[in-house]
């Protein structure tokens, strides 16, 4: 079983509709981007090489998502 | 046959509106590593979507990929589509993978490709989305 990460709350209002940063199981940073949070995640856990870090979506917060 | 299940994934404890079935998965980048991925599993999108920043992420130059219009509900976004080696549960293949030119839109993780190589079973009930790997011949479907 993999375990998909709960989102903190803190970082789902911030970055919502945004990217995450997962490391360890958890998610440890957001940003606008990518590489924006990336560099957050690195900054927090600078051991980590970033082929480490997985991002994902960070779903809006009215409504549910559509594309 | 090889399989893994992944919990769905949950936005804010408590909110059962932004419950979403997702999956880990890997993409090779330039540079030999591969790179890992949450992304929503969408049985009713054909392609798999990342954003720009992803392509910059695994060094490819998006606008080198095939240019396509995403059109979904909410409007379209214009995309290019790269062939990149995926891995999903240690099986490794490659997918058509179309690279938004927003980083507002959702990772999503379509059919192509993908689809063919697993049985996805979405188990609702316990909020789990299974992959098994084809071929999956105990399976008869009537």
């Amino acid at each position: 079983m993999h375990k998909i990460p709960r989102i903190p709350a803190s970082i789902a209002t911030r970055y919502a509709g945004k990217t995450a940063a997962v490391a360890h199981g958890k998610v440890v940073a957001g940003g606008r981007n990518t590489q924006e949070a990336i560099m957050r995640a690195l900054k927090k856990f600078p051991k980590l090489k970033e082929w480490d870090i997985a991002v994902m979506s960070i779903p809006p917060r009215d409504g549910v998502w559509v594309v | 046959m090889p399989q893994v299940s992944f919990d769905y994934r949950f936005h804010i404890p408590g909110d059962d509106d932004s419950i979403y079935p997702a999956a880990e998965v890997e993409f090779l980048g330039d540079d030999g590593h591969w790179r890992p991925f949450i992304l929503f599993v969408d049985s009713g999108a054909h392609l798999t979507i990342l954003t720009a920043s992803d392509a910059l992420r695994l060094g490819l130059d998006i606008k080198l990929g095939r240019s396509i219009n995403l059109y979904g509900v909410s409007g379209s976004v214009k995309a290019y589509i790269h062939h990149v080696p995926i891995r999903i549960a240690d099986k490794q293949f490659t997918a058509e993978v179309a690279f938004s030119i927003s980083d507002d839109t959702p990772r999503l993780l379509g059919r192509a490709d993908v689809f063919k190589n697993f049985i996805v079973t979405f188990r609702e009930t316990r909020r789990k989305t299974i992959f098994t790997e084809e071929p999956a011949r105990s399976i008869k479907l009537r």
